[in-house]
């Protein structure tokens, strides 16, 4: 059964694997998305010490070290996840530029200034606000990233150059050849910008969750719901981090908290589901797709590798961090694991929903600090009952994950099978090869 | 009382064979997504230039919540319905024929059953009277003809709407995939069928 079931997804997943590896922008977007997960992942890992004042109390000493130390424990994290857009715009300009094999260094700076002229914003003392050079910004940066080269490639074919002669040295006439070039892009981020800023009194990086904030605000039902974290779990198959809807989704869930807010100040009950805190503490509940199952099957493995893969992720997990299991299992483009993370995570993640539309549980109408598990989902309601749905959700998980667990066990022991009688054949032979006499 | 005779293989054979496979449930996402954005910016833009704020359009009913008269909301609303029209009718009468622009990405094609393209009149009966006003949770559009009924009548129709499209959808999507003909209730009344492109006639 599991034979055909490859089969099928070498036929109709392979290709669009394939297909996103041979286009150009999807390849540049993927690779970029892969570069940006250890830093990621420490980012993630910094944020769980913020975690335990928390959960033990403020007075507690080891809350007091903390929380008198946080800024240097999150340092990781404030120049890791929360500069990412700025990384992103280089780095995707960087492999655009060698997929068409242009300028490299040109390209990367006019991707990353492009970005800037979007993003930058200033503060009311004059300071540089950095709000949108993390998760906020990663749609703009990489819009501006690949449009930039977009309109390198053509100025370059288009010959929008300055020609110096032949005795002017090579590096310094190409720098004189940029300046049109550069010209050209920069002006045209310009007019983007102050379209957005002055003409729609909205800031580069927010002006697509706006265009697509009709959309996104009618998904406020369970049915939009499971299909977006579908969307989230399917990208994240193909390598592509799901933080790139981010920057679409979050406002979205913001003003819903908003609306849910002044609903409940109002003495009328909440009617958003689709919310900051909900999301994180349900729909993200051990990670993106719900992946405790893995981790705690791995945990038992008899395969070495899956037990030490899943000993080493159950910590994370339990703050949401699923990047180890994610990428050490691996699930991400493992056809095993596709239909118990892409199919059966996103359904196990709208349960949540349900429980929300049915009137079980509150809806949200806070966004926690960062805590661990069960604690997030019952900070984010302030109702008992998120212990239970959240409870479903993990025993849930352990059954879906499984018997895909168990295929992917047994093909690891019968690889290491195979390997132990390789080795021990070669040695075999070696020792005959060698005709020793004794 | 004879029985109805069923369509033979051989019968459908001289008809358009429907495509009913993920191409199909592909191209409606793609519309109902571009659609919504297409057909959705004027209003996303016009309500950024007058709240002059963060917020966000997440529903038609915040023009009136942010002070928007009565007016200006059915202008902007029937401004975005001619867009639908453009996008569901123009399109494929006049720029790609056959074909709605996610059609047009996955190499689908609407046509009669005899593989004779659809007329204007075909056009408006099955992609925005059927689709956005019976079968409406196939579409994003059809929330705009919701809003103003609502907002002319004064009368909250959302939830019956919601109600009845979401029964039609579901019905329509039955019959498309789970009986024999694969036609939708859309096919159904307009005698139409969607197929993939160079496949408009297949003779038995």
């Amino acid at each position: 059964m599991f034979s055909s079931f490859e089969a099928f997804m070498n036929k109709y997943f392979t290709p669009v694997a394939n297909w996103m590896d041979k286009n150009v922008y999807l390849s540049a977007i993927k690779k970029t998305m892969v570069a940006m997960i250890p830093i990621l992942i420490i980012g993630s890992f910094c944020l769980i010490p913020g975690a335990i004042p928390n959960m033990i109390g403020p007075k507690n000493p080891i809350s007091i070290w903390i929380t008198q130390n946080d800024q240097i424990i999150s340092i990781p994290s404030t120049i890791g996840m929360g500069m990412m857009a700025l990384y992103v715009s280089a780095i995707i300009a960087y492999h655009m530029a060698k997929s068409w094999k242009l300028d490299v260094p040109g390209c990367v700076t006019m991707g990353v200034m492009s970005y800037l002229i979007l993003a930058v914003d200033f503060a009311k003392d004059g300071t540089v606000d950095v709000t949108y050079f993390g998760t906020k910004g990663l749609f703009v940066s990489m819009f501006a990233s690949i449009v930039a080269v977009v309109l390198f490639r053509w100025c370059k074919k288009k010959n929008f150059t300055i020609k110096m002669p032949d005795s002017v040295p090579d590096f310094v006439s190409r720098s004189f050849e940029m300046i049109p070039l550069s010209l050209i892009i920069v002006g045209f981020f310009l007019i983007i910008r102050i379209l957005c800023v002055n003409v729609l009194h909205t800031m580069p990086p927010m002006i697509f969750a706006k265009i697509l904030s009709p959309l996104v605000g009618s998904m406020d039902n369970v049915f939009a719901y499971t299909f977006v974290k579908f969307l989230q779990c399917l990208l994240f198959f193909f390598g592509i981090h799901p933080a790139v809807l981010s920057p679409v989704t979050t406002p979205i869930q913001t003003q819903f908290l908003a609306e849910n807010i002044a609903r409940a100040k109002a003495g009328l009950i909440p009617t958003h589901f689709y919310t900051p805190g909900f999301d994180s503490a349900f729909g993200n509940f051990t990670g993106t797709g719900l992946t405790f199952g893995l981790v705690f099957w791995c945990m038992f493995s008899k395969a070495v590798a899956q037990k030490k893969i899943g000993r080493l992720a159950l910590i994370p997990a339990l703050f949401g961090i699923n990047e180890p299991i994610l990428f050490g299992a691996p699930v991400v483009l493992n056809p095993i694991y596709f239909i118990p993370f892409v199919i059966l995570g996103p359904i196990n993640a709208s349960i949540a929903a349900w429980a929300t539309q049915l009137g079980f549980m509150r809806a949200s109408t806070f966004t926690p600090p960062y805590v661990g598990v069960f604690f997030e989902g019952y900070l984010a309601t302030f109702d008992w009952h998120s212990l239970i749905i959240n409870g479903i959700q993990i025993i849930l998980s352990i059954l879906i994950w499984y018997p895909f667990f168990k295929i992917a066990e047994k093909r690891q022991l019968e690889q290491a099978k195979k390997q132990k009688q390789v080795i021990s054949e070669a040695d075999a032979d070696l020792i005959k090869d060698m005709h020793l006499d004794f | 009382m004879s029985k109805r005779k069923k369509k033979t293989n051989t019968e459908f054979r001289k008809e358009t064979i429907p495509n009913i496979t993920n191409q199909r449930i592909f191209a409606a996402i793609t519309d109902w997504i571009l659609g919504g954005i297409i057909c959705s910016l004027p209003a996303v833009l016009f309500f950024c230039m007058i709240s002059k704020s963060n917020q966000y359009l997440t529903s038609f009913y915040n023009f009136q919540a942010i002070g928007v008269s009565k007016l200006t909301t059915v202008i902007i609303l029937i401004i975005s319905i001619l867009l639908t029209f453009g996008y569901y009718v123009v399109i494929p009468l006049k720029i790609y024929p056959g074909q709605t622009l996610g059609k047009h990405f996955f190499h689908l094609k609407i046509v009669h059953l005899n593989g004779t393209p659809l007329t204007f009149k075909d056009y408006f009966l099955r992609e925005v009277i059927i689709l956005n006003l019976i079968e409406g949770s196939a579409t994003y559009t059809s929330n705009y003809f919701r809003v103003l009924i609502t907002t002319l009548s004064n009368i909250n129709v959302d939830g019956y709407f919601s109600i009845f499209w979401n029964i039609a959808t579901l019905a329509s999507i039955f019959l498309l995939f789970w009986k024999p003909r694969h036609l939708a209730i859309h096919d159904y009344l307009t005698h139409s069928t969607v197929v993939s492109v160079g496949k408009e006639l297949q003779n038995a």
